[in-house]
């Protein structure tokens, strides 16, 4: 462990985590802790479960028909697994980006207060500055602000994305999670995306799962390294990429496989 | 085989071919359909020219030519509809064979008369007696003033006693359930005191039964001096060959003049028979008249089975979609809806009557009304609206949960995930996304369900549907709606018509045109369920997936 590993600066903590899909095991004793206020970023070759534990975080897995997690897993040292836990309150503070932008056939303005107005916001006032925060936040104000009332379907995809994460910072959450949140988009619209979260992180925690390695060493404070289901490294990002302590990590990097 | 020939089979283009021409003929047979409907309808509501036919023999006869063919001995011949049944010994038409006919031709004097009974008389205005304006020669259009005139002021006298009379009738009828209920009541009654209660009702209903007979009778006898008084006004035609006849004006409906009509009034005509079509009673047997309860009728069972198979197809839908497992349980209840959607009608029709109209009908009767089943009178337990609308609800509800499951399914799964990893709870996502999304196709299907109810009538033959209904099943009295109520309806007026009428060719015509106006229903079903389906796309488009 590197220094600075505090339990006020670990905001996710993990030990031990198992989790299996039915008969497949597709995460073995990951244990990692998510720094508050960084980026961090889950890298690793297809199907070695970083989207996966991503999803624990926010328990999006429940909705996966035998789903299954063993091992301990904390949101500011509250168990997320607990039957006592509140999953809508957790995901209202655990906001998740994803893959392919999916704004809902509604107004822009509709679909940015969208999380208050399900949490029972009624109130016109702070609906309307919510919109405008959370529009600033993803830069994405000045190109709609004159058509808040017109179908979101109308944007184009990178447009979808920054309104996707506007939606998720409405509600204000403490983690924003990306789960490849530019794989759909052009490069320009990518280019958004990366500014976006360099500049989101710090009042908020995020952790992106990407399979562009540039894009993690450009974003991220932090890398996890996952390997078959299991964490193979995890560390400082300019450090994880120039000397990675681990052969997989280092013939993943340099291209050997992924 | 040659390479030409052969490549020729190859590329399918006699399948092509085949499959267009499958398209093609359908096409014309929806085309011959319509053609047929509307050509017989238009025959009925568009005033034609009317023919006086001299013969070889010296008679002439007035009559519309209705169609022509060869006879078996190979002689041109045409039918005509001919009218004055009283004097054609009852026979509204006649085969002419051309070879007879020494002249045609078409005075701007003859008239057609629609009476209340007896169909059509053909013929000639000789004077009116009676009344105003006593022996007054008038020409056709003063005489239609007249009976317009006419009919208004024996409306405004004999409506007021009429109403009393259906008032006093009602409440006959009231007074007689009441009595029944005491005197069942008098007798099943445990205690002393309540037996003397029942029978105080008892002798209450029985004096007013007294009291509403003499007050019927009075009105009855208002209403005969005025109906006598109405009668002595009499109209005398002639027919074609010169014999005259008389008739009082109050047995005629309308009259006009065919042969004196300019295109303009023709039209007028054309837009005042289909207004009449639609707003009147229908008369003699319904071979003549209007379709009105016919046309409510169906209207009302339409959206009375709206109301009970929506909610519940969408709600099972939902649940088959979105809550239940996927296990044995519910892809058995899958198969379950999709055989319902091909089980025939008339099986759903002996179902409403055995499980709704028997057993539910049956059941209220004789909770709610144990006096009356005694007395043989049915009200629930005996075919109504509601029956036939639940039945109709059950017939549709296949394609309601079918539509809805698959509208369901094309929502995207990213959707619903982005909702719920807002917060949003399984309901809420259901609710302000998913549903929305699924609006169109759930619409979709169920409009096009309705359309197919409204043109159903097995089922309602057996759990409702009456040939001739006294009362509407909606009207002005409390409380507007009666379930309860049998009821007349297109499809049924169509079977009634065309199948089971005294007269069945006379009667021709209008079950062209109850077909025409069932299927321009249908048809507004149909154009509402784009235009819904249409209004929805737009707004909840799935542009950019």
């Amino acid at each position: 462990m590197e220094n600075g590993d505090g339990p006020d600066t670990l905001i996710v903590e993990a030990e031990n985590l198992d989790f299996h899909y039915g008969e497949k095991q597709a995460l073995f004793g990951i244990g990692v802790g998510i720094r508050r206020g960084l980026a961090t970023a889950f890298i690793g070759p297809s199907g070695c479960g970083k989207s996966t534990f991503l999803r624990c975080l926010n328990r999006m897995n429940d909705l996966v028909d035998g789903a299954r997690v063993t091992g301990r897993l904390t949101l500011d040292g509250e168990d997320v697994n607990s039957p006592e836990l509140d999953v809508i309150e957790l995901r209202r503070r655990v906001g998740m980006v994803f893959q392919k932008p999916n704004p809902f056939p509604k107004s822009i303005y509709e679909n940015v207060v969208y999380g208050l107005r399900i949490a029972g916001v009624r109130d016109r006032e702070r609906l309307d500055a919510a919109c405008e925060r959370s529009l600033r936040r993803a830069a994405l104000w000045e190109e709609v602000k004159d058509r808040l009332r017109e179908s979101a379907m109308g944007l184009s995809g990178g447009q979808h994305q920054r309104l996707c994460i506007a939606r998720a910072v409405a509600v204000r959450p403490e983690i924003i999670l990306m789960d490849e949140p530019c794989s759909a988009l052009d490069p320009r619209s990518t280019t958004k995306i990366e500014e976006l979260i360099t500049e989101l992180k710090g009042d908020y925690t995020i952790v992106i799962v990407t399979h562009n390695m540039q894009q993690a060493a450009r974003v991220s404070d932090r890398t996890v390294f996952f390997y078959e289901g299991k964490l193979m490294e995890e560390g400082e990002t300019r450090r994880l990429f120039t000397s990675p302590g681990r052969r997989e990590t280092e013939d993943y990097l340099t291209g050997r496989f992924g | 085989m040659a390479p030409a020939a052969k490549r020729k089979r190859a590329d399918g283009r006699i399948w092509v071919w085949l499959s267009g021409a499958s398209l093609l003929l359908i096409l014309a047979m929806m085309a011959i359909i319509g053609f047929l409907v509307c050509a017989n309808s238009f025959q009925v509501l568009w005033p034609s020219r009317l023919d006086l036919v001299a013969l070889a023999d010296g008679s002439v006869f007035l009559g519309f030519p209705m169609n022509g063919d060869i006879s078996p001995e190979g002689l041109p011949r045409t039918r005509y509809k001919v009218g004055n049944r009283e004097i054609n010994s009852g026979a509204d038409f006649r085969w002419i064979y051309e070879q007879d006919v020494v002249k045609r031709n078409h005075p701007q004097e003859a008239l057609v008369v629609n009476r209340m009974e007896n169909g059509d008389f053909y013929g000639f205005l000789k004077r009116r007696t009676g009344g105003r304006n006593e022996s007054a020669t008038e020409s056709p259009e003063e005489f239609r003033e007249s009976l317009v005139d006419f009919q208004r002021r024996w409306n405004s006298l004999a409506e007021p006693p009429r109403r009393r009379l259906a008032a006093l009738g009602d409440a006959w009828q009231e007074n007689h359930l009441a009595f029944l209920k005491a005197e069942y009541e008098m007798r099943r009654a445990l205690t002393p005191d309540a037996a003397e209660m029942w029978k105080a009702n008892l002798e209450r209903s029985i004096e007013r039964e007294e009291a509403v007979k003499t007050e019927s009778e009075r009105a009855m006898s208002l209403f005969n001096a005025i109906r006598d008084e109405f009668q002595a006004e009499t109209a005398v035609f002639a027919t074609a060959d010169g014999t005259e006849i008389s008739f009082p004006l109050s047995a005629l409906a309308d009259v006009s003049s065919p042969n004196d009509m300019g295109w303009t009034a023709k039209a007028w005509r054309f837009a005042v028979n289909v207004w009449n079509i639609l707003s009147q009673y229908p008369r003699e047997a319904n071979t003549d008249g209007g379709l009105f309860p016919a046309l409510l009728g169906t209207v009302a069972l339409v959206f009375l089975m709206a109301v009970t198979s929506f909610p519940l197809g969408v709600a099972a839908g939902v649940y088959l979609r979105e809550y239940a497992r996927d296990g044995i349980l519910s892809r058995s209840a899958r198969v379950a809806v999709n055989n319902l959607a091909g089980v025939p009608s008339i099986v759903y029709g002996i179902f409403g009557l055995g499980f709704f109209v028997y057993g539910m009908g049956g059941s209220i009767d004789r909770l709610l009304y144990p006096e009356r089943v005694a007395a043989g009178i049915s009200t629930y337990g005996g075919g109504g609206i509601i029956w036939s609308s639940l039945t109709l609800g059950l017939l549709t509800l296949p394609v309601v949960i079918v539509a809805t499951e698959e509208a369901l399914a094309t929502v995207p799964s990213e959707i619903r995930h982005g909702s719920l990893a807002l917060g949003a709870t399984r309901f809420q996502t259901l609710c302000r996304v998913v549903l929305p999304m699924a609006s169109p196709g759930i619409l979709t299907g169920f409009i096009l369900a309705m359309a197919r109810a409204a043109g159903e009538v097995a089922p309602l033959m057996l759990t409702g549907a009456v040939k001739s209904a006294h009362s509407l099943p909606l009207d002005g009295e409390w409380p507007f709606v009666h379930v309860e109520r049998k009821f007349m309806h297109l499809g049924f007026h169509i079977y009634d018509m065309g199948f089971q009428s005294p007269n069945v060719e006379a009667s021709k015509p209008l079950v062209y045109l109850t077909a025409l106006i069932l299927l321009i229903l249908v048809f507004v079903l149909n154009f509402a369920a784009i235009g819904l389906r249409k209004r929805m796309r737009e707004k909840y488009a799935m542009r950019g997936f």
